[in-house]
This record gives structure tokens, sequence and C-alpha cells, in this order.
């Protein structure tokens, strides 16, 4: 009775230090975990729209009552507008970013963060998260891929798989047509959901 | 100081936790899509080893010897979840690719292999040359198998494109081509009679450890053995 008592103190004791120990961690690494990802994120907002200065969020209330205007088909589960903003440069209005989620990759969920200028020109495509096959879902987050959609001025894109002719068309990734299609979608929805931004 | 060498080599080379105990093969067969990859996970496993090695070493003789695993289990919880804080905090880039095989590290048997089979019976300096030398031969490991299957399945080395082009052969760095690139390794093992666990001369096994050439017969023999030693 006495032996089991002591083991119990000892692995208590065990626990609480440990326990004190990861408070400790956490509190001083919780400011530098926020700052990095406000960071990653504000990089990639200028990845997708170089000549950005400044970013002013649209408000979430807006953007789900414009979210539910989107008619078109984007696939079996659909996408999810995140977050919209409005890009100016000095105090200009250039254009728009918006962040999508396409819940059709293969591996699930895939974020993806499109900027579109006044002329609804796709400024650049960036990939927040993405959990793919390595070697082929991956490869959408290779530059040559993501670059098929930027400078088109488009309604929507399409994917195709014997070589594209006409500004629309996307190469699919070879073995990876899911993906190719969500990555697809997602952006469709982007460039739907910039007119009901642009026709409030 | 002859005797604070002798782990490193120990776990470098002569029992090389991949290659020769055969222990951690999860992290192994999931991490290794590139030598990058298996880089980072080897290097973030070391450093949990050396702490846990060093930690456990410590406590070895305040934590009772019945409640040892929970014990081993809450300490090494504890540092993998401030390994993982500070790399979120610090070195951002090297979270992002290993992400959720952090958490995988706290069930790496590797770590609880070491803070039983060595650094609760040795000093907190030994257990910390331990360690190193456990994570240096996992990392070597981890690395030299995530370089053969990007170059395989990716065509690229360390990320970089090789000067000869081919067309890569994908499946490599998928599951599968984990499972084929490790068979082959313990296949060649077992052909050049190199010490691995699955061919081990002499072992406890009943079978004697010989699987080059067990034809599955071993294995009843080896049960009636068994119940043999029960009897008595």
């Amino acid at each position: 009775m006495k032996k089991i008592i002591k083991d119990i103190l000892i692995l208590c004791i065990i626990t609480v230090i440990c326990g004190g120990v990861l408070g400790y961690v956490y509190q001083i690494t919780l400011s530098p975990i926020e700052k990095q990802a406000q960071q990653s994120q504000q990089d990639a907002y200028l990845e997708v729209m170089k000549e950005a200065t400044s970013f002013k969020e649209i408000n979430s209330k807006e953007i789900n009552k414009l979210a539910k205007q989107l008619k078109n088909n984007y696939g079996k589960n659909g996408i999810t507008i995140e977050k919209a903003l409005k890009s100016f440069k000095q105090k200009e209005s250039i254009g728009y970013i918006i962040q999508v989620v396409d819940h059709d990759g293969f591996g699930g969920d895939i974020e993806i963060i499109v900027g579109i200028n006044l002329q609804k020109e796709i400024t650049g495509v960036e990939i927040l998260s993405i959990d793919e096959t390595v070697g082929l879902g991956m490869n959408a987050k290779n530059e040559k891929f993501r670059n098929q959609y930027v400078g088109k001025k488009v309604d929507h894109f399409q994917v195709v798989k014997n070589g594209k002719q006409n500004e629309d068309e996307v190469d699919s990734l070879s073995g990876a047509t899911i993906t190719s299609k969500a990555m697809t979608n997602g952006i469709n929805g982007a460039l739907d959901f910039y007119d009901l931004l642009k026709g409030r | 100081m002859k005797k604070y060498l002798k782990p490193l080599y120990n776990g470098i080379i002569k029992e090389n936790p991949t290659f020769v105990l055969m222990l951690g093969m999860c992290p192994t067969l999931a991490v290794t899509t590139s030598a990058t990859n298996g880089m980072g996970m080897g290097l973030t496993t070391m450093t949990v080893l050396i702490m846990s090695n060093f930690v456990i070493s410590l406590l070895r003789k305040i934590i009772p010897s019945r409640m040892r695993i929970p014990a081993y289990i809450v300490i090494v919880a504890s540092l993998v979840t401030v390994v993982q804080l500070l790399l979120q905090a610090y070195i951002p880039s090297l979270y992002d690719t290993l992400g959720i095989y952090i958490p995988l590290i706290v069930v790496n048997c590797i770590i609880l292999g070491r803070a039983e089979a060595f650094a609760s019976k040795n000093n907190p300096l030994l257990s910390i040359m331990d360690g190193l030398g456990m994570g240096l031969g996992f990392t070597l490991a981890l690395t030299s198998i995530g370089l053969v299957r990007e170059i395989l399945g990716s065509g690229t080395a360390f990320s970089m494109t090789l000067p000869i082009s081919f067309e890569p052969i994908t499946i490599f760095v998928m599951a599968p081509g984990a499972f084929f690139i490790l068979a082959l390794l313990t296949a060649i093992q077992n052909k050049l009679k190199l010490p691995s666990a699955t061919n081990v001369q002499n072992s406890s096994l009943k079978c004697g450890g010989d699987c080059l050439h067990c034809h599955g017969s071993q294995c009843q023999i080896n049960k009636s053995l068994l119940k043999e030693d029960h009897k008595k």
C-alpha cells in the first residue's frame, strides 16, 4: 500500500513539473508563433499582388452574404470563401485578394489565395495548405502549374488533358486530374466572387 | 574518453536504429519522400532523443521501476511538444514540412527503446552520447533512404535537379515505394549476411533468426519448442 502511494506521488510530481515546463514554453513561444503566422500570410498576399502596399480585410458577414450568391457548380463538395481583401497601392485601389478553400482535393481541402486586379486579370496564385500525393498532386505547388493561371483574363478556366489551345484552358497535371480540377474550381470560384465583390 | 565515443560508433554503425535494429519503421516509411524531409525528421528526433535520454538518465534513480513506462511517456511527450512549439516559433519552414510527423515522435520506438535499454542504466553524459549516436544513425539512415527514393521517384537530389535527365518512377515517392526500398535493403543485407534484425546469427529466437533460409516450416518448430518451454 505504502509503495503504491509513493509511486503515485512520484509520477504525480513528474507530471506536474512537465506541465509547468510546457506552460512556460507555450507562453514564451505564443507571440513569435502568432507573428510567424501573420508574416507568412502577409508574404503570401504580397506574392499574389506584388504591387500592393496595404490590404484591407472585408468583414466576414459581408463575405458570407455574398458567398451565398455563388451559383455555379464547383465540384462535388464545392468551395468556401475564407477571406477577401481589398488591396491598395498607396491610397489607390488596385484589386482584390481572395482566399478560397476547395473541398474536392484528392487528400482533402486545398487552400488557395488568388490575386485579381481591377481589369479582372489574375496577378498571382499561391497555395496556403495542400495535402495531395507527393510526386503527383503536390506538383500543383510548382510554379509551372500555377503560372498557367497568371496573367489571364477569362471568366472561367477549364482543365484539358491533351495540350491547351485556348486562353481559358489549363493543362492537367499528369496523374493528378482531381487535384488540377480542384485547383481550377477554386480559382473559378474566386473569379465569380470577384464579380460579386465588384458589383456590391 | 573512449567510453564516451563508443555509444556514438554504436549508434551510427554497429546498432544503427533503422538498418540494424529496425526500430522506428513508421516514420521511416512515412517521411522519407525526399532527402530533406528525411534529414529534418532525423534531426528533430535526435534533438528529442538527446533531451529525453538526458532527463530520464537524471531521474533513473527516482522513477520507480513499476511506473517507468508512464513516466517515460510523460517526459517524452512533453519534450516533443516543447520541440514542436519551438520549431513553430523559430524554424517555421521546417515545421511546415514535418507538420504532422512531429507528434509521431512521441511514439517512436527508438526513443522509448533507448530510454529503456540505455538511459535508465547509465549516467547522464553517457546517455547524451547515446542519444547523439542513435540520433545521427537515424538521421543518416533516413537521409540516405530519402535520397534514393527522391532520385528514383522525382529525379532530384536535395530538391536540386540532377545533371542526367530521365523519366522518374513516381511510385517510389509514394507509400508503396517506401516498402519497395526497405524490402530491397533488407534483401541485400540478408544476401550479404550483414547484421540486421531480420538476419541475426545465434539470436535468442528459437528459430535462430535466420530469415534468409526460413521457409515457414521454422515457425511450426518454433511454436512447438515454445510450448515445451511453457510446460517446464
